[in-house]
């Protein structure tokens, strides 16, 4: 004849902490965005940034309420647009380090954590530093647009990376030095800046 | 489902929302004409972002009671009523006047009010799939019933 078999505390008590553990590993783990990050490389304006696959340096800032622009191969038709906020004008210069690359992602990265991702709303303008194939060890210089909230300037860093979606790359983020905000001229002309 | 008058604010977790008025016109909003044999329902709406980042989640935000626009059909225009130019994306903390509008064909019949159903996502630390983060899983959140109204119809006489 079996005896019973009795009941373990200290089985229940070694599945409760493994239990435990396991909870406290799946939440302490970085989630795949935070595993996936891009490799940051900071800088200060006016000095170049250097990433795997291209450098940058930002050259000036400027802030507008107006943005002038003309259609792409017909400078005639000149268009405006106003803004919620302000526009956000970085001029830089940038070079591929080894073989020709884009800057395919540049956003504006505020005090308060906000990604604020380029204007998209300059449709069919003359191509900004972003949309230009960049040569390895020629610098290429233009404007890089924004729109953000007045009170969202201060202490705003520039972020470029060559890839939105390539995770584990270079992202290069550049201070803005905007600690006081310049004040925001009437128009920026980029039909003849 | 809880009702919304029109330019009553909602918050879905992603974006606060002012639904304001439906046109059925022969145009869209920005001006071209709807395509052959169609008219154009638009929606206008106010959107602030409320998340971190720029965001272009917006084409699934509404629902429209209509049997010619089935549940998930994409706006066949997403305008930003400011300068009537096409709608890339919303940045965080701007709230920006829009227009999502729909081609229908010519002969749908529009209830009067029309029902509009302002969808909600949630935000997920960690997906199913990949295990990142973002807003998923999009569920019907307040109903808005919109007075349509037609500018292209002929003035009717007293």
């Amino acid at each position: 004849m079996s005896t019973p078999r009795r009941f373990r505390w200290s089985a229940l008590l070694a599945s409760a902490a493994t239990l435990a553990l396991l909870l406290a590993m799946r939440e302490s783990m970085p989630n795949y965005n935070a595993r996936m990050a891009p490799i940051v490389e900071r800088g200060a304006p006016g000095e170049y940034v250097h990433g795997r696959r291209f450098a940058a340096r930002v050259t000036a800032v400027e802030t507008a309420r107006m943005l002038r622009f003309a259609h792409s191969g017909t400078p005639d038709s000149v268009e405006q647009r106003d803004s919620s906020g302000v526009w956000l004008i970085v001029q830089a210069s940038a070079m591929a380090v080894q073989e020709p690359t884009l800057i395919g992602s540049a956003a504006i990265l505020t005090r308060d954590g906000r990604r604020y991702e380029q204007s998209g709303r300059l449709y069919n303008a003359p191509a900004t530093l972003a949309a230009r194939e960049l040569q390895a060890g020629v610098a290429s210089a233009g404007v890089l647009i924004f729109e953000l909230p007045v009170d969202a300037l201060a202490g705003a860093w520039l972020a470029l990376a060559a890839n939105r979606i390539d995770p584990l790359d270079s992202e290069l983020q550049i201070d803005l030095a905007l600690a006081a905000p310049p004040l925001p001229r009437e128009f920026y002309d980029l039909v003849r800046p | 489902m809880p009702q919304l008058d029109a330019g009553k604010g909602v918050d879905t977790g992603q974006w606060h929302v002012v639904v304001h008025a439906a046109t059925l016109s022969a145009r869209r909003p920005d001006g071209r004409p709807a395509a052959r044999g169609k008219a154009n329902l638009a929606i206008e709406l106010e959107l602030t972002n409320r998340t971190r980042s720029s965001s272009n989640d917006f084409a699934t935000l509404l629902r429209i009671a209509l049997p010619a626009i089935a549940a998930k059909t994409p706006p066949t225009s997403q305008l930003l009523l400011r300068d009537n130019s096409v709608l890339s994306s919303l940045h965080p903390k701007m709230s920006e006047r829009i227009a999502l509008a729909w081609d229908i064909p010519l002969a749908t019949p529009i209830p009067d009010p029309l029902p509009v159903v302002v969808m909600s996502k949630i935000h997920k630390q960690r997906d199913n799939l990949s295990g990142g983060a973002g807003w998923f899983d999009p569920k019907p959140m307040a109903e808005v019933r919109l007075h349509v109204t037609t500018p292209d119809a002929p003035a009717t006489l007293p």
